[in-house]
């Protein structure tokens, strides 16, 4: 099935295979992609997705597994937090229903001197596509490794979370911690995983899943080694 | 390749050898576990995929079906690998049914 791709109009599109970045100008009718692929787009997370977010966050499904752990902040403090350590942070769309977030993917608590920081990752109900946020997480990691020139993304990551991903240890990551016992959750205690995808395992090992995300060749993506 | 006119238990012997080549190639599996794929006891056990291994699934369909895939509405956490199989076989036998339909179109065209 041929996929519908939205107008690029009023967009200036930095022309790499496979992945294009738009820079967006207003526009009430269309959605404006900072990046996207094949099946999945991510957007700017703008004021009016707030309380959207907001309730998705403090749901049954989210409450106590992500940021805010089962906490209520005002949506007033919420809005300001939303925003803390962030160096990108950006909606997860389908591109068949543009219209509803699925999910966000971010970065934070980047340490620029020293090459690395930290990814978040979650869909923002429980009927959303879960293989469509994890691309575009892989999208992210792309976009932070080929734009900023990290050489490390760590991930922290609750037992119960991890078992989505675990068949990526050793291959696309590396298990680089485990605290045992470490969080809270329904009256028990669970681990958390500090994992690590590095840029140069990331350009062999990702390559056949970066290329079914973009529908064809993946962009272009350098092991960090200095050429020449 | 298979095709459609094998028999059924021929059939059934060369999709568990497809389907271990897939696994290989995916990394989704030791190589220590290889002779339980090929007995069938890991499609007995109803082994389930994580989101990712289902992922890497759908890209490994793609790089070898030209252009078949796994249902993407399906819910990872209900996939088992019995599950993969039973899409590959229908995949498979798809794409053995049009490659078919085009050699006699061609014989038919010539």
């Amino acid at each position: 099935m041929a996929r519908r791709h939205l107008p690029a109009g009023g967009r200036h599109e930095v022309s790499q295979p496979g992945l294009r970045i738009g820079f967006a100008k207003e526009s009430e009718e269309q959605v404006q992609y900072t990046l996207r692929a094949e099946r999945v787009g991510l957007r700017a997370i703008v004021p009016p997705d707030y309380q959207v977010l907001y309730t998705a966050e403090l749901s049954e499904f989210l409450g106590v597994r992500w940021r805010h752990r089962g906490t209520t902040p005002s949506p007033e403090r919420y809005a300001q937090t939303l925003w803390d350590g962030v160096l990108v942070q950006l909606g997860v769309v389908d591109l068949d229903k543009p219209a509803e977030l699925i999910g966000i993917v971010g970065a934070y608590s980047a340490n620029l001197r020293d090459g690395y920081c930290y990814l978040s990752v979650t869909k923002l109900n429980g009927t959303a596509d879960g293989l469509l946020v994890l691309e575009g997480l892989i999208v992210l990691i792309d976009y932070l490794f080929m734009e900023f020139g990290f050489r490390k993304l760590y991930a922290e990551s609750m037992g119960n979370n991890f078992s989505a991903f675990t068949s990526g240890a050793g291959k696309l990551f590396e298990i680089e911690g485990r605290l045992t016992d470490h969080r809270m959750m329904g009256g028990g205690y669970v681990d958390e995983y500090i994992l690590a995808f590095t840029r140069s395992t990331w350009a062999t090992q990702a390559r056949r899943l970066r290329n079914y995300i973009y529908g064809g060749a993946a962009p272009l993506l350098s092991n960090g080694e200095p050429s020449g | 390749m298979r095709t459609s006119a094998a028999g059924s238990e021929a059939a059934k012997s060369s999709d568990i050898e497809w389907f271990r080549s897939l696994l290989v190639n995916a990394q989704l599996i030791d190589q220590e576990m290889l002779p339980a794929v090929v007995d069938g006891a890991l499609l007995e056990d109803d082994l389930h995929l994580d989101s990712l291994a289902v992922l890497e699934l759908h890209a490994v369909l793609a790089e070898h079906l030209d252009g078949w895939s796994l249902p993407r509405q399906l819910d990872p956490a209900l996939m088992t690998v019995r599950d993969v199989l039973h899409y590959c076989q229908l995949a498979a036998e798809t794409r053995a049914a049009e490659e078919s339909r085009r050699e006699f179109r061609h014989v038919h065209d010539h």
